[in-house]
């Protein structure tokens, strides 16, 4: 990232809540594909984008099992 | 009247000059994850992943400056002429309902706690959507550190999602804490690369199928499409063809599934597995003459009984070396019977534990097993077995003669 740009950053982030600061920095800067802001929304009662990915053979573990 | 209503961008600036400050809405619940911002909407049950600029976005979207500002701070951060993006996305974060534009004094958005985003990793996992799940699962664990159940789903998730290190990581870190889970013990050997025991302990395919008996059959055949036993049974009938009135053994009948396919050949019909809960399945089905809880290997050498047909349907994958058990098989079977086994198709000889916790076999192996024993290979071919982690699974499916 270029000094200006982030000069340009810290300007930006010193309005930011500080504990989030540091992390949204490095985010920001090693994010270069990430050159606008973008958000993807998923309804959570949907069924998955990803399909069948996920889906493996094991069971679903839980807790005193 | 505004100026440049030929423009998008300028009307909604125009609009923006007497709009209230834009805020996150009080309901969200927002949580920083390793490559931007998740934030649930309760309100609409939606969930809202945020690149890390769009994260700043919403940062700075605290209600005490108005859109104009918000952009003047983050339009030097944009490729030039991509100022219009953060009006965009202001916009689309309102019609969202990320953000707010009102004058509602109401307090701001609070962080989602562990809990909220373990359950909401539980519910993205079940719904297949596994990357977001991983990053909130992580997130889970980074505020609550002892939080186990979510160490364990971030191992599951992680190996789902293609990271293998921090899916080892997590599972450790469960198994730091509960030392005796047998199932995570065999497969931390797996993750850790180390070199595979001969075959999966009693106690950890005892421990796999107690938690997966209620869920077998379904998670099997619906979700996995699994077709081992249609293509066991293709494997024998290309040897014998439609065979019947044999005596048949069903080696590690688990719930059944084999020998449903097995009965219509079977005059009489053994079942043996060392789940005692897939056995209980196995007796409902009321196909079996007889069924036994033991270990398979153990089984064979005490038995003096002979078969007409041995099958080993999904058992295999919990065994490395196969020497032992088509020796034990061989011993029971008569002249010119068969032991039809199914194996996951392993890359190189003589097999592989891989990161499920299941062994591969490669072909030579079979044959070296099976010379060793005594038997001849009558057929030995790969065909599809499974899905996991939406990837076919190759099988290897083998028919050996005495």
């Amino acid at each position: 990232m270029a000094h200006d740009s982030l000069k340009s950053l810290d300007n930006a982030l010193a309005h930011v809540q500080q504990d989030r600061r540091g992390f949204l920095k490095t985010l920001i800067i090693g994010s270069a594909v990430a050159a606008i802001p973008v958000m993807t929304s998923q309804a959570m009662a949907a069924e998955g984008e990803e399909g069948e990915e996920g889906k493996k053979k094991k069971k679903k573990k839980k807790e005193g099992e | 009247m505004c100026p440049n209503r030929d423009t998008r961008s300028s009307v909604l600036s125009c609009y923006r000059v007497s709009m209230p400050n834009p805020k996150i809405h009080p309901a969200i619940l927002l949580s920083p994850v390793e490559n931007g911002y998740v934030a649930y909407d309760p309100i609409s049950d939606r969930l809202h992943q945020l690149n890390p600029l769009a994260a700043l976005l919403a940062e700075l979207a605290d209600g005490s400056r108005s859109a104009e500002e918000i952009r003047t701070l983050v339009e030097p951060l944009l490729p030039e002429g991509k100022a219009g993006e953060i009006d965009r996305w202001i916009d689309e974060a309102i019609t969202g309902g990320l953000l707010t534009a009102s004058d509602d004094a109401s307090p701001g958005n609070r962080e989602l706690t562990a809990e909220e985003l373990y359950a909401l990793a539980q519910r993205l996992k079940d719904n297949g959507k596994v990357q977001t799940a991983f990053l909130c699962a992580k997130r889970a664990v980074e505020l609550k550190p002892d939080y186990w159940d979510a160490w364990y789903d971030l191992g599951d998730l992680g190996q789902s999602v293609g990271r293998r290190d921090e899916a080892r990581q997590a599972y450790q870190k469960y198994f730091d804490a509960h030392p005796d889970d047998a199932e995570l013990e065999h497969l931390l050997v797996a993750l850790r690369d180390e070199p595979p025991p001969p075959r999966a302990s009693d106690r950890t395919i005892q421990q796999i199928y107690k938690g997966f008996a209620v869920t077998y059959e379904s998670r099997m055949r619906e979700d996995l499409q699994y077709q081992g036993p249609e293509r066991i049974c293709d494997a024998i009938r290309s040897v014998i063809g439609n065979p019947s009135n044999l005596v048949i053994l069903d080696l590690g009948c688990g719930s059944g599934l084999a020998g449903i396919a097995l009965k219509p050949w079977a005059a009489y019909l053994t079942g043996v597995d060392l789940s005692p809960e897939m056995i209980e399945l196995a007796r409902k089905r009321e196909i079996y003459d007889r069924l036994e809880v033991a270990e398979i290997t153990a089984w064979l050498d005490e038995s003096n009984e002979q078969y007409d047909l041995i099958v080993s349907c999904d058992v295999i994958i919990y065994f490395g070396d196969l020497h032992r058990i088509v020796a034990a098989a061989a011993k029971r079977l008569k002249p010119g019977a068969l032991f039809a086994l199914s194996m996951e198709r392993g890359e190189r000889p003589p097999f592989q534990l891989t990161d499920t916790g299941r062994y591969a076999h490669h072909p030579d192996h079979v044959r070296e097993a099976a010379a060793a024993a005594g038997l001849r290979v009558a057929y030995l071919d790969e065909a599809f077995l499974r899905m996991e982690y939406g990837v076919p699974v190759t099988g290897l499916f083998a028919v050996l003669r005495t």
